[in-house]
């Protein structure tokens, strides 16, 4: 898989200074690392061993908290609502009587994990006890994944589906982790990771090792356990991320705007939240290729988004357009001063395609 | 290498599995013996041979009653040593770090009747083709949910075991296809040769382990356990949730004769989802047939109270689930068990087998791990008695029961010509013209009831399914206008499974009770024969029918299943409502189709036939008697009989047969009714 182009000779795109700085902002971000797999599969020891301290209990049985988010900025810890409502959780978030319908508790204070990353925890897949969806939260927010599979019984068919049902922009950031690895002795252990290299090179990135207990053992023991190269893969990827964030970043102009788009769905600015029942990106372009060729060649561009507007709305009508991760970009795009109707046209395309392929389109959810 | 090389390596502690085994199947093996010597009894004191040799045939069968245990679950969850740990012979079947148990190996234990010894069954030619032209069952489903592409990975998985099985094997591959290879005795490295999958250990040299594994479809082996003092059949499957989808269809394919069926867990994720897929799989199979049992708790870091919660979180999701929730649960390792065999005391000094120890046999006389300790704290007891008690009391001793009621109106019946004095005059040829008709009566109204219930049967399972995918589509309408998150949506296949399966017991069981109904009339006809000949008429009890067939293949995937690889892709196919529901609807009927066709078809013939054959011997049975009564009206003839039968005394003959009678009558269930029914 290939990083989005970023064609040099391809013209500036213009937005607005405010704009501009938002995306800024959101390029700036800290990397988020998810670390997904079945349930009992050592995440959360992993975690921990990554964090230094007990974030969270690790236990036999899975477990029933939201998603752990270890956020670099101080705090305080909130729960983190599916409509993106944010609850003050400070003390004992584990009692908080919200806790069952939270997205992610988001833990602050943790500005000194590896990479400067931050660290998404998620319940475990397979668990018949719990909803299925918590991936799908999380993916729209990550950078990179770690799957986490236990060597004694590493990688089956439900790992494989619920690794390839995630996004091809978050597998071409997939680390396999292989946890546990002091159950099997180093021999199996190699014959499990020959098996798992020849099954799933393809969809992951890397492919290692880890046994979280022997970290802490000894001064070679974070070397030993498999730590310590995990740490340099994350570091390496996170790198990968900013270098792309970078690119993509600098295609982008701040212009003063001229234009003001008349629309009503317009006026409302407000942070995109849950982007739930929303057209794929190719459902997208397709319905805006069909907006284009129904404007008569000489209207200004913001009629044609006014009507892609409108044919989404028409055809999600459970849906908020505003919604769309794309949408505020689409707006700063006809907000800006630009002469020619085909170019603009040309960007406004190529920012709904974006989305479909680049870590970008995560920058526009919080 | 004798056969005895397979168990050998575990006489050492032979002790600890003769007393396991002893204490599980003691009473299965008395109710054996019991009704063994019974009727081995009768036939000896019977001069009429034909009903002698009946009875040494329905002995045989009561000896050569082998109950079958089916360990099943996910890749890696411990099946095979477990198999070894029960067969007392840990290095046995080759345990593996990656998954490999391809082949069905079945473990006949104290069936010294088979032969031969050890037999390996290749995949036909039949098999082959279809598992190629189509990848196998789950080419066809993912053909039918307009997956090529999932068809492709099954055939390209299938291609590569044959092309690898063609270079290793050469020119014999042709000739071996379809055949069956056996030998008198085995041993480790035969085994090896046929079910252990070498291919990672790079270059093969010929004749070494993995030989034949890509085209091995099935191993039979017979070994000589007498702790288990009963025959026994345990059967290993290759795990389900496994990439390598193949293996998964054989695994259900061979659960139809299963008689209990063990479900392996890992203790580090008891219950995952994959599981309870795998238990709705089994809805066919009945709660009492099934055993869970959680390996590896010797993992565990604190086995008491983690097992306790371990349990509680299970009955909860069983419950919610709905599915086995009667189902015993038995927490145990197989890797203690294998080392509770172990000659090397060394091998039990694991903390984890030591804390098992401390929580199970905790007055232990040191603080080191006897065999014996070790055997009990692996919870292989538990798990033995578990499963006696589910072969004890539940539907697998149907075919003891059986022979017992055969037998005992074999007894009965020839108590009559023996004892009962004959007060009048019979004519043979009146006689038969009476029973000609009641026989015939009995096959044609047979022939009715079942054809009446296969009618039934398929027009109410069609309806049930188009009312069901109606309802479906309904659902996915619904969902796709209210531009919910497909992603999640899915069709409620366990429900229709439980329709189906509901559907089809109800209308054997309502077959049954009118089979039921013609027997008592025929019964009463014929006992109207019997005050016609004798004055009085004897108690005749109906005969046991066969158990309803387990309805299995509505245990197969479906194409719609959640869990298919293609699933999240065909509902994130763009389509008009209509077009979706529709295609939802015709895949739904699609796959009921091979499921009804497979309950129709197949398994009301096997049914049918065999209450056929059942009403059939016990009618012809009574008609030979009545007529023998009609030919030994003379008293010195039947002294004559009784003398070449070597009985000096008529009334001490008369006396072992009624006590023969009374032991027969204790073990027939009630009424003729089988256990399984009443349950």
């Amino acid at each position: 898989m290939t990083a989005p182009r970023t064609d040099m000779a391809a013209p500036l795109r213009d937005v607005s200074p405010a704009a501009l700085a938002r995306l800024t902002r959101l390029a700036e971000r800290p990397v988020r690392v998810a670390l997904m797999g079945e349930f009992s599969s050592g995440k959360s020891t992993l975690l921990n061993v990554l964090a230094g301290r007990e974030v969270a209990p690790t236990q036999v049985v899975a477990t029933h908290v939201p998603s752990l988010w270890l956020q670099a900025g101080a705090g305080p810890d909130t729960l983190l609502m599916p409509d993106g409502a944010r609850l003050p959780a400070d003390g004992d978030w584990a009692r908080h009587p919200r806790l069952d319908a939270a997205a992610a508790v988001c833990l602050g204070g943790y500005a000194g994990l590896p990479g400067g990353c931050e660290f998404i925890d998620t319940p475990g897949i397979s668990d018949p006890l719990l909803a299925a969806d918590a991936l799908d939260w999380v993916e729209r927010r990550a950078d990179i994944a770690l799957w986490c599979t236990p060597a004694p019984q590493a990688w089956r068919q439900t790992e494989k589906l619920a690794w390839l049902a995630r996004t091809a922009r978050l597998r071409r950031r997939g680390i396999l982790v292989v946890t546990q690895a002091d159950r099997l002795k180093p021999s199996d252990l190699d014959r499990v990771l020959g098996r798992l290299l020849d099954e799933t090179a393809e969809h992951f990135a890397e492919i290692l090792s880890v046994a979280a207990p022997l970290a802490a053992s000894g001064d070679d023991g974070w070397a030993r356990s498999g730590v310590a190269g995990l740490v340099d893969t994350i570091l390496a990827e996170a790198s990968a991320v900013k270098a792309e964030r970078a690119a993509l970043l600098a295609r982008y102009r701040a212009v003063e705007p001229v234009l003001v788009l008349t629309s009503e769905h317009s006026a409302d600015a407000a942070a995109p939240a849950e982007p739930a029942a929303l057209p794929s990106a190719a459902e997208a372009l397709a319905i805006w290729d069909r907006a284009v060729a129904d404007t008569p060649p000489e209207s200004p561009p913001t009629l044609v988004a006014e009507r892609f507007i409108a044919a989404l709305a028409a055809a999600r009508p459970q849906a908020d357009p505003k919604q769309a991760p794309w949408f505020a970009l689409l707006r700063s795009v006809t907000e800006s001063e630009a002469a020619e109707t085909g170019r603009l046209l040309k960007q406004m395309r190529g920012e709904i395609a974006d989305f479909a392929q680049s870590a970008w389109c995560d920058l526009a959810t919080a | 290498m004798s056969h005895n090389d397979l168990t050998g390596c575990a006489e050492t502690v032979a002790g600890t599995r003769e007393a396991a085994g002893r204490a599980s199947f003691e009473g299965l093996a008395e109710r054996i013996a019991q009704q063994r010597q019974t009727l081995q009894g009768l036939a000896d004191i019977i001069s009429d041979e034909a009903v002698a040799a009946a009875l040494r045939a329905l002995a045989e069968r009561t000896a050569r009653f082998a109950p079958r245990v089916s360990l099943v679950g996910q890749v890696k969850a411990g099946k095979t040593m477990l198999t070894n740990a029960l067969a007392g012979a840990p290095g046995l079947l080759p345990v593996d770090v990656n998954p490999w148990t391809s082949a069905i190996t079945s473990l006949h234990f104290n069936q010294s009747w088979r032969t031969p010894k050890a037999l390996f069954r290749f995949f036909g030619d039949e098999d082959w083709q279809q598992l190629i032209d189509e990848g196998g069952r789950l080419g066809a489903l993912a053909r039918r949910a307009d997956f090529a592409g999932e068809a492709e990975t099954v055939k390209t998985q299938v291609e590569g075991l044959k092309q690898a099985a063609k270079d290793r094997l050469g020119d014999k591959f042709e000739a071996l296809i379809g055949r069956s290879h056996g030998f008198d005795s085995a041993s480790r490295a035969l085994i090896q040769r046929y079910v252990c999958a070498g291919q990672s250990d790079g270059a093969q040299t010929p004749g070494v382990a993995g030989r034949y594994s890509e085209i091995t479809k099935s191993a039979d082996l017979v070994l000589e356990i007498p702790a288990y003092a009963v025959p026994l059949t345990i059967c290993d499957t290759p795990g389900v949730n496994d990439t390598f989808l193949v293996r998964e269809q054989l695994t259900l394919e061979s659960l139809e004769n299963t008689d209990i069926c063990v479900i392996v867990l890992s203790a580090h994720q008891a219950l995952s989802s994959a599981d309870i897929g795998l238990l709705r799989l089994l809805i066919g199979l009945k709660a009492q047939q099934i055993v869970l049992f959680v390996n590896r708790i010797d993992e565990l870091a604190d086995p008491v109270h983690q097992t306790r919660e371990i349990e509680t979180r299970m009955r909860d999701t069983l419950r919610r689930y709905a599915v086995a929730e009667d189902a015993a649960i038995v927490f145990g390792s197989a890797a203690c068990a294998v080392a509770a065999l172990s000659a090397d005391p060394e091998a039990r000094a694991e903390q984890g087998f030591l804390r098992l120890g401390d929580w199970r046999v905790p007055n232990r006389a040191t603080p080191a791990l006897s065999p014996e300790d070790a055997w009990e704290a692996a919870g292989l007891p538990a798990l033995l008695g578990a499963i006696a008690a589910r072969i004890e009391g539940g539907p697998s001793v149907h075919p003891l029961d059986a022979a017992a009621a055969e037998g005992l109106d074999l007894a009965r019946r020839y108590h009559l010509t023996a004892a009962q004095e004959v007060a009048v005059a019979i004519d043979a040829a009146a006689l038969a013209d009476r029973l000609d008709p009641i026989v015939a009566t009995l096959q044609r109204t047979l022939q009715t009831t079942f054809n009446t219930a296969y009618r039934t049967l398929r027009v109410d399972l069609e309806r049930r399914v188009s009312s069901f995918a109606a309802g479906e589509c309904e659902r996915l309408a619904e969902a796709m206008l209210a531009g919910q998150r497909q992603a999640s949506w899915s069709v409620e296949t366990d429900e229709l499974r439980r329709l189906l399966a509901d559907q089809y017991n109800e209308i054997y069981a309502e077959a049954r009770r009118k089979v039921f109904e013609l027997l008592d009339e025929a019964i009463e006809a014929i006992e109207e024969c019997y005050c016609a000949a004798i004055g009085s008429a004897p108690v005749l009890r109906r005969p046991m029918l066969p158990d309803v067939p387990v309805p299995v293949s509505v245990s197969g995937s479906m194409a719609v299943d959640a869990d298919m690889p293609w699933w999240r892709n065909w509902l994130g196919r763009r389509r008009a409502v209509e077009a979706q529901t529709e295609a939802l609807r015709q895949m739904i009927v699609g796959e009921a189709v091979h499921m009804i066709g497979e309950l129709t078809e197949r398994q009301i013939a096997t049914f049918t036939q065999q209450v056929a054959t059942v009403c059939r011997d016990f009618l012809s049975g009574h008609t030979l008697t009545l007529l023998d009564l009609a030919d030994t009206q003379d008293g010195a003839r039947r002294m004559e009989m009784l003398a070449r039968a070597g009985v000096s005394a008529e009334d001490v003959a008369d006396l072992r047969l009624e006590r023969a009678i009374e032991a027969l009558e204790l073990l027939v269930p009630a009424e003729g009714e089988s256990r399984s029914a009443a349950a």
